[in-house]
């Protein structure tokens, strides 16, 4: 009969010295830092892949109300022309397509603009309903973002509404696309889809809708996105001017160099995403790309001539622009 | 049992080593089109801080770029994971034009132009990188406040 383990002489017990436990250590701390990366990239895949159908949605609802109203939604409404006027964005207006009729209802979207119904009788409800979060708003990839409502730097405060009654409106990591110019005048129009008063068919896209961009992202920690219900300024530059509910083709995609607010190269202005390497846009004819860092970018800066239509605009630009003749397939 | 541990009977330190090695291999296997870029920029012969400085390349991809210290220098970014820009011509454009932001808290007030346009909207700067990184020291001359045909365009 052998005899227990413990009754055998130094050197013969058997079991793993503390060297070769520190190595199977060693080997399993090196897999799973291996895997952890793989398990964090599938992560992030199914949050993009959520970010994009959100994209997807907003898309389809602005073709829906290509079809009931003949035109997409306005970029931003401007009737009220006081400076620091809250007004709506193609957000709010989007609402009754994207299963939210009864929050537009509450808004009394149709009923005036948006600085007018908080200074109206019944302001209480639409004091709530701006300050809503809507999932379909928001991109799941962009962590750490706060509760669903606008960045501190994007509060609407200074506002003719805001003054009266105080709020903070509900966040929007997608924004529309202006187009090529940094025009912040009002219902100066621009080269893209979505800006002051716009109205546009989609047989105005003479570059084709699959190759006209419609929506992109802004994430919150690098470019303080935006707000779904509108823009505090219809004139105005700064980060709560027009640039929370659209972009333009100046900024670069991803800008991580320049202070976010930089006017008018930060991303406050443009696109971007957490997404690593690029960020998803959606296009006129409602499919959702993801375009790389690497696209070329080259504007043609200055406002006063058909610089849109300037061969020398680089890929990103064309797309963001419906009829500059230059139309490019989406990479 | 037996296990075959002749494999651990390497010192466990140079087994980490070996892993190192491979990580770092791993890690370290930028891109060969993007080759890193920094210098020194001064305006008659002072640093100039806080110029946005741009590298747009002439044959196509985005532009990279810095803003220069205290001390007038730079280097070059790429992208938010890359520092660089692509290897080939450049042209190269340097303003500090800030238009402020107004509702920043405080607001960030406007900063006006330094730089003449020769270096900027009618850049003639221009810069060649080449693979594994490339050094660029611009030496900027006659600031904007001096320059007679700019005052009368004000």
């Amino acid at each position: 009969m052998a005899r227990p383990d413990h009754h055998r002489p130094l050197g013969q017990r058997r079991a793993f010295t503390l060297v070769e436990l520190l190595v199977v250590i060693a080997i399993i701390g090196t897999l799973v830092g291996m895997l952890l990366p793989a398990v964090q990239a599938a992560r992030e895949a199914a949050r993009r892949s959520q970010c994009g159908n959100n994209l997807k949605q907003l898309a389809l609802g602005a073709l829906n109300h290509e079809s009931a109203q003949r035109s997409l939604p306005s970029g931003w409404v401007y009737t009220d022309t006081r400076t620091n006027a809250e007004s709506w964005a193609w957000g709010a207006l989007l609402l009754p397509t994207i299963e939210q009729a009864p929050l537009h209802a509450q808004l009394g979207i149709s009923r005036g603009n948006l600085a007018a119904n908080l200074l109206s009788a019944q302001w209480q409800p639409v004091t709530t309903g701006v300050q809503t979060v809507i999932g379909t708003f928001l991109c799941p990839s962009d962590v750490g973002s706060g509760a669903g409502l606008v960045h501190n730097d994007r509060r609407f405060n200074g506002g003719i509404g805001f003054a009266a009654r105080p709020y903070t409106p509900g966040a929007s990591n997608y924004v529309g696309v202006a187009g090529h110019y940094v025009v912040t005048d009002a219902d100066r129009a621009n080269s893209g889809l979505l800006y002051g008063n716009s109205r546009v068919r989609l047989a105005q896209i003479s570059d084709g809708t699959s190759k006209t961009l419609l929506f992109g992202e802004r994430d919150t920690r690098n470019c303080r996105s935006g707000a779904w219900a509108g823009i505090r300024n219809p004139q105005g530059t700064g980060s709560r001017g027009i640039w929370t509910a659209v972009g333009h083709a100046r900024a670069k995609l991803n800008e991580s160099v320049l202070p976010w607010d930089n006017d008018p190269l930060g991303c406050g202005q443009g696109f971007s995403s957490l997404h690593p390497g690029g960020a998803l846009f959606a296009s006129a004819a409602g499919s959702v790309h993801f375009i790389t860092d690497d696209i070329e970018h080259r504007h043609v800066a200055g406002i006063t001539a058909q610089n849109h239509t300037d061969p020398r605009n680089g890929v990103y630009q064309r797309l963001l622009s419906r009829d500059d003749g230059l139309s490019v397939d989406i990479p | 049992m037996k296990i075959p541990f002749a494999v651990l009977r390497t010192p466990p330190h140079r087994l980490a080593l070996v892993a190192a090695c491979c990580l770092v291999a791993i890690g370290c296997s930028g891109r060969s089109d993007i080759g890193r870029v920094d210098g020194v920029i001064t305006l008659d012969g002072v640093p100039l801080a806080g110029a946005h400085v741009t590298f747009q390349p002439t044959s196509g991809g985005p532009p990279s770029r810095a803003v220069t210290d205290a001390a007038g220098r730079y280097e070059l970014r790429y992208s938010r994971a890359l520092a660089g820009a692509r290897v080939g011509d450049h042209e190269v454009t340097i303003s500090t034009l800030d238009k402020g932001n107004p509702d920043a808290e405080p607001p960030r007030p406007p900063r006006p132009e330094r730089v003449p346009d020769r270096y900027n909207r009618r850049t003639t700067l221009t810069a060649s990188v080449a693979h594994g990184g490339s050094r660029f020291d611009f030496q900027l001359t006659g600031s904007t406040a001096r320059t007679p045909d700019d005052a009368v365009r004000r």
